[in-house]
């Protein structure tokens, strides 16, 4: 359930490291984001340029005060799935994405939901390392 | 004034949730073994401590710590917990869902924790450890 | 009067011979009589705008929740509805009393019958019942003979019913509870009226409350209709359905089960046009 306001940490190579809820898109009138909603973000907290160690090029890095758009992958609030399991994790996660889904980065860093795939996000689930 | 008989009630007039519950038992469980592992009066039966595999017939197994066994008829299910990259991943399996085939119990503690359901162990000392297979 | 004059003028052009186009005075015509149209609001006439379905439903038990799987592993809540000793127990006609329906009863009850609902029991050979319910149907092929006993299977899996069920009486509510009002703020010199409903309407003009007004009192125990639920799973040995989803209504209540009207159902009138 992440609402407007809401801190998310960033799992991707983008250079964000945490990022605010300012909008949740398509959601209304419950305006909260599950896992693979789309949600608009503010960066909070930004890696330094000089740390080029992930291999994204500099145009596609994000810096402290940008605006982008972004896909939650992980959620604290527990996800039910049609076969009755449910599934929590123990943060709130997003990856950055531009306005046609793709995402921002080159990498995925952790464990991402399965719930992305069917929500047609197939590219962050075939970078990320671990998928549940 | 005629009075006629009733009709002879089904199932010999026997509650239909019982019944319910029994040949659901058997349709989902036609060898006992899921209602066996969750009873109070097995001794080998799963508790809160012991690391399990569970295994599907259309997805890869899911591994972790049983965090509570929750015991309510056909809607039984085990909590899961288990760490994936320093990250805490939390999966609820109900047992009798027809894709889960078996649950492996791959390893007990050596002494019981005196609660039933081990919430409090979340992001504390006495949190799981990662488990692979 | 004109559509009256109209129809002796066209009728009367056939009697004739003569062309449409040519003018005929109303009184050289001789009197052709025609069927008077049905009032408006005459129960016939509201019979064959209303939705009937071709065959009455059931009644059943409502008897709890459960979860049912689906062949693929999906998990969906299902209702638990008993059908036990249900039997036909009057046929309402139209001549008699003006449209077409089943009457039907459910389960076994001898004590406090009254000596002519007993008399009515046993001119369809049944006996005494617990719950009478009638269902309207669309003709006289929607009748079943006195006494004939329905069973679950007279529903499908993967068919969609109607329930209609009294829901949980919730005695004497409030707005906050009975309209989902916002209430009034918790603070800001609010007095003793932190749930209350706040203004009910103008001043002077129109100096009354408007008729409809949402206000307190009772809530809950009146029938309540849940359209197109699917049937998962029928049983007519051991006598119960399983429907989707869930069900107005406390556990032991009676519900009225017929196929749904929004899928299955028609206007006679409709029917009337179109020949079927």
């Amino acid at each position: 359930m992440i609402f407007l306001k809401s801190m998310l940490r960033v799992v991707d190579n983008s250079g964000a490291e945490l990022v605010e809820c300012i909008k949740v898109l398509g959601k209304k009138p419950t305006n909260h984001a599950n896992i693979g909603d789309k949600v608009v973000v503010v960066v909070q907290n930004a890696k330094s340029l000089n740390q080029h160690l992930t291999g994204a090029s500099a145009s596609n890095r994000v810096k402290r005060g940008d605006i982008c758009r972004a896909v939650i992958v992980r959620t604290k609030s527990p996800t039910l799935r049609s076969d009755g399991s449910v599934i929590r994790f123990d943060d709130n996660a997003c990856v950055l994405i531009n306005q046609k889904d793709e995402p921002i980065g080159t990498r995925v860093n952790g464990v991402v939901a399965r719930e992305l795939r069917r929500k047609n996000f197939g590219k962050v689930v075939s970078l990320a390392p671990r998928v549940v | 004034m005629v009075v006629y008989e009733p009709l002879p009630k089904l199932r010999d007039g026997k509650p239909l949730m019982a019944y319910i519950r029994q040949a659901q038992y058997k349709k989902l469980d036609p060898t006992g073994e899921k209602l066996k592992m969750i009873e109070r009066s097995n001794p080998e039966r799963l508790r809160a401590g012991d690391v399990v595999s569970v295994f599907y017939k259309n997805q890869k197994p899911v591994i972790g710590a049983i965090l509570m066994v929750k015991r309510s008829g056909v809607a039984s299910a085990i909590l899961l917990r288990n760490k994936v990259a320093g990250l805490g991943v939390e999966v609820n399996v109900p047992i009798f869902n027809p894709n889960v085939m078996r649950i492996d119990i791959l390893r007990r503690p050596d002494t019981y924790r005196s609660r039933n359901r081990h919430y409090y162990i979340r992001n504390s000392r006495l949190d799981v450890k990662e488990v692979k297979l | 009067m004109s559509s009256l004059v109209f129809k002796r003028l066209s009728s009367s052009a056939i009697l004739t011979g003569l062309s449409k186009r040519q003018l005929v005075s109303p009184m050289a015509i001789p009197l052709i009589e025609s069927e008077a149209p049905l009032p408006f609001k005459s129960p016939e006439a509201r019979r064959q705008r209303k939705r009937l379905l071709d065959r009455p439903g059931l009644i059943g038990v409502k008897r709890g929740m459960t979860q049912f799987y689906a062949r693929d592993g999906t998990r969906v809540p299902a209702t638990v509805l008993e059908i036990d000793q249900l039997e036909v127990i009057y046929n309402k006609t139209l001549e008699k009393e003006g449209y077409y329906a089943v009457q039907l009863g459910y389960g076994y009850k001898l004590k406090n019958q009254t000596k002519s609902m007993l008399g009515h029991f046993r001119n369809a050979k049944v006996s005494p019942k617990e719950c009478l319910y009638e269902f309207q149907v669309k003709s006289e092929q929607g009748l079943l003979p006195l006494g004939t006993e329905l069973k679950a299977d007279h529903f499908k899996p993967g068919q969609k019913v109607d329930i209609i069920s009294k829901s949980k009486g919730k005695g004497f509510a409030g707005v906050m509870k009975r309209w989902n009002f916002s209430g009034l703020p918790a603070s800001h010199g609010t007095s003793l009226a932190h749930r209350s409903a706040g203004s009910t309407g103008m001043n002077t003009t129109p100096a009354r409350v408007l008729p409809g007004k949402k206000m307190a009192g009772h809530l809950g125990d009146e029938l309540n209709t849940i359209f197109n639920l699917e049937v998962l799973d029928v049983n007519a040995e051991k006598g119960y359905i399983l429907v989707k989803g869930c069900v107005s209504g406390s556990i032991g209540s009676y519900v009225r089960i017929r196929d749904a009207l929004k899928e299955y159902g028609s206007h006679i009138l409709q029917d009337k046009k179109t020949g079927k």
